[in-house]
């Protein structure tokens, strides 16, 4: 069936866009360029993603120089190189002279799109904010943020782009941070004789944040802290102990009226007892460090001060303002040809 | 006889050793040891005293679960009279005490069971069976090396081959253990006191003496 026929019934961009790339294959270009011009038009441009305009642009310039219209075809032409600088046509689907005028139409179109994150932070005096420019071909250009009002704020470039070119802005204004609001970054494509050709605008949304600090971790608490030096109690108990025990071992055989009768053994035994008391007070004495509690004690102090170096850090860092950059669809202006 | 104890010492021994590493530190222990002692005897009946001694040796154990302990030790001793009683016969000694403790603290456990001796004369046997109730402490006196030990009981007679009735009946054995440092071996030295008292209170059965004993394993 034919293509023109079947369009009848399409509705959307989408849907002209593949019957112009219908009608191209099938060698009917009138129809083809129809097609494509629909789906390119104003009413159903929304419709159409980036990718599909790139392709509706390809097409339909391929289809203008068919008919031998190569102004039209160069206009579709720089309206793709305009919408994306980086774009390729596919050699696999576009002839020999398709892409000979496309490079050409390329390598004469002074225009550069600007690519950068739709919401970033950046802390001041630390970080910038980076936008990545693409060209479409080698020229000069300028670029600065300037104020709602349309007065500069900042130069950022001046001088030549090839292939692409990355913009930093420290996100001040000189040296004072900057007022929150609109901002907008401009890039101007220039001709060799100087003259603005084309203007890139690119929105950008300024808002100042300043972060709370964080509360200092306290201390670790009295309670959690283990004795460093051995109190007096645990010696003085063994101590007691020990004599009490080689006490009993002596007086076992007085408490049942055979203290004569007994093994002189027992003094023995009783000595043993009591010594094994002494050593265990000594042992223990009063006043003597314990290892294990001064290390488990520098343990709880370093992990405490770890977490204050933290916050310490942290808070330095929050103590610099930092400036949330939203950025808008760029706009590209054309002032001169090409 | 001395061959057997010997066998079975050593056999406590290795079980113990072997126990040691299979139970590391799981609620199960257990420890065996060997056990020399000064057994010294001496029995009372109004102005005329008996009085032997010599060393006894024997062998002891114990396995506990959780709190729960069974505690067994035998020793037999070949007594000989002393240089002044020259009417006394020599006689054997064999005793031996099995005990179910319950650990109540870490340094105190109770315990009950029963203790059986032997004499034998060349004219006869002579039997004691107790039943003993016993309370023991072992505080630290040396954090992970040395424990003191203290242990006191009393005696309610089961069958006694003796003439003259009950009277009373206690005993008490005091010393310390140590423990061998990075190593499951244990020593132990200590001193035990035992008297019996029969008919009015006349006739006094004493027994006492030093013991040193030597195992392996956990004892607590």
């Amino acid at each position: 069936m034919p293509v023109v026929a079947a369009s009848a019934r399409a509705q959307t961009a989408t849907e002209q866009l593949q019957y112009g790339i219908e009608a191209y294959r099938n060698l009917e270009l009138d129809a083809a360029v129809g097609f494509l011009r629909r789906a390119l038009s104003a009413a159903l441009d929304g419709g159409l993603s980036a990718a599909e305009r790139a392709s509706a642009l390809s097409y339909l310039g391929a289809a203008e120089l068919f008919r031998s219209r190569r102004d039209s075809a160069t206009a579709a032409f720089r309206r793709l190189v305009v919408l994306d600088p980086r774009h390729r046509l596919d050699a696999v689907v576009f002839p020999p002279q398709i892409l000979q005028l496309y490079d050409d139409v390329r390598r004469s179109t002074r225009v550069v799109v600007a690519v950068a994150p739709a919401d970033t932070t950046i802390v001041l005096r630390r970080d910038t904010f980076t936008v990545r420019l693409y060209a479409a071909a080698y020229h000069a250009i300028r670029a600065r943020v300037i104020r709602d009002d349309g007065s500069t704020l900042l130069p950022l470039y001046d001088g030549e782009v090839g292939d692409s070119l990355l913009l930093r802005w420290d996100g001040l204004d000189g040296a004072a941070v900057p007022a929150a609001g609109r901002y907008t970054l401009l890039v101007e494509s220039l001709t060799p004789s100087g003259a603005v050709a084309r203007i890139v605008h690119f929105p950008l949304e300024v808002e100042v944040v300043q972060l709370d600090t964080l509360p200092h971790p306290p201390a670790p608490a009295d309670s959690l802290f283990l004795p460093e030096q051995q109190p007096a109690g645990p010696a003085l108990r063994t101590l007691t102990t020990g004599l009490l025990f080689g006490g009993l071992a002596v007086a076992l055989p007085s408490l049942a009226g055979s203290g004569g009768e007994a093994s002189d053994a027992r003094f023995a035994v009783g000595g043993a007892i009591a010594l094994g008391g002494l050593i265990g007070f000594f042992h223990q004495r009063p006043g003597r460090p314990i290892p294990d509690n001064i290390v488990a004690n520098q343990t709880l102090v370093g992990a405490w001060r770890d977490r204050l170096d933290t916050v310490v850090r942290e808070n330095e860092e929050r103590r610099d303002p930092r400036l949330r950059i939203r950025t808008g669809p760029p706009v590209t202006e054309r002032l001169e040809t090409p | 006889m001395s061959r057997r104890l010997a066998t079975v010492a050593a056999a406590l021994a290795v079980l113990a050793l072997a126990a040691t590493d299979a139970a590391g530190q799981a609620a199960v222990r257990f420890a065996a040891g060997a056990t020399a002692t000064q057994y010294r005897v001496r029995s009372t009946t109004g102005d005329d005293t008996e009085t032997l001694g010599a060393p006894g040796f024997g062998a002891e154990g114990v396995i506990a679960v959780w709190r729960i302990a069974l505690e067994g030790r035998y020793v037999q001793a070949g007594l000989e009279p002393g240089a002044t009683a020259t009417a006394t016969l020599a006689r054997d000694a064999v005793e031996g005490h099995l005990l179910l403790a319950v650990r109540a603290t870490p340094w105190l456990s109770v315990s009950t069971g029963p203790l059986a001796r032997s004499y034998e004369t060349t004219l006869g046997s002579q039997r004691w069976l107790l039943w003993t109730v016993r309370a023991r402490g072992t505080p630290v006196l040396v954090p992970d090396a040395v424990r003191g030990y203290a242990e006191l009981w009393g005696a309610l007679p089961v069958d006694i081959d003796v003439p003259e009735s009950w009277n009373s009946g206690w005993g008490g054995d005091v010393g310390l253990v140590l423990a061998v440092p990075r190593l499951p071996l244990w020593l132990r030295l200590s001193y035990r006191f035992e008297q019996y008292r029969l008919g009015d209170g006349t006739r006094r059965e004493t027994i006492d003496g030093a013991t040193l004993s030597i195992g392996a394993g956990r004892l607590q």
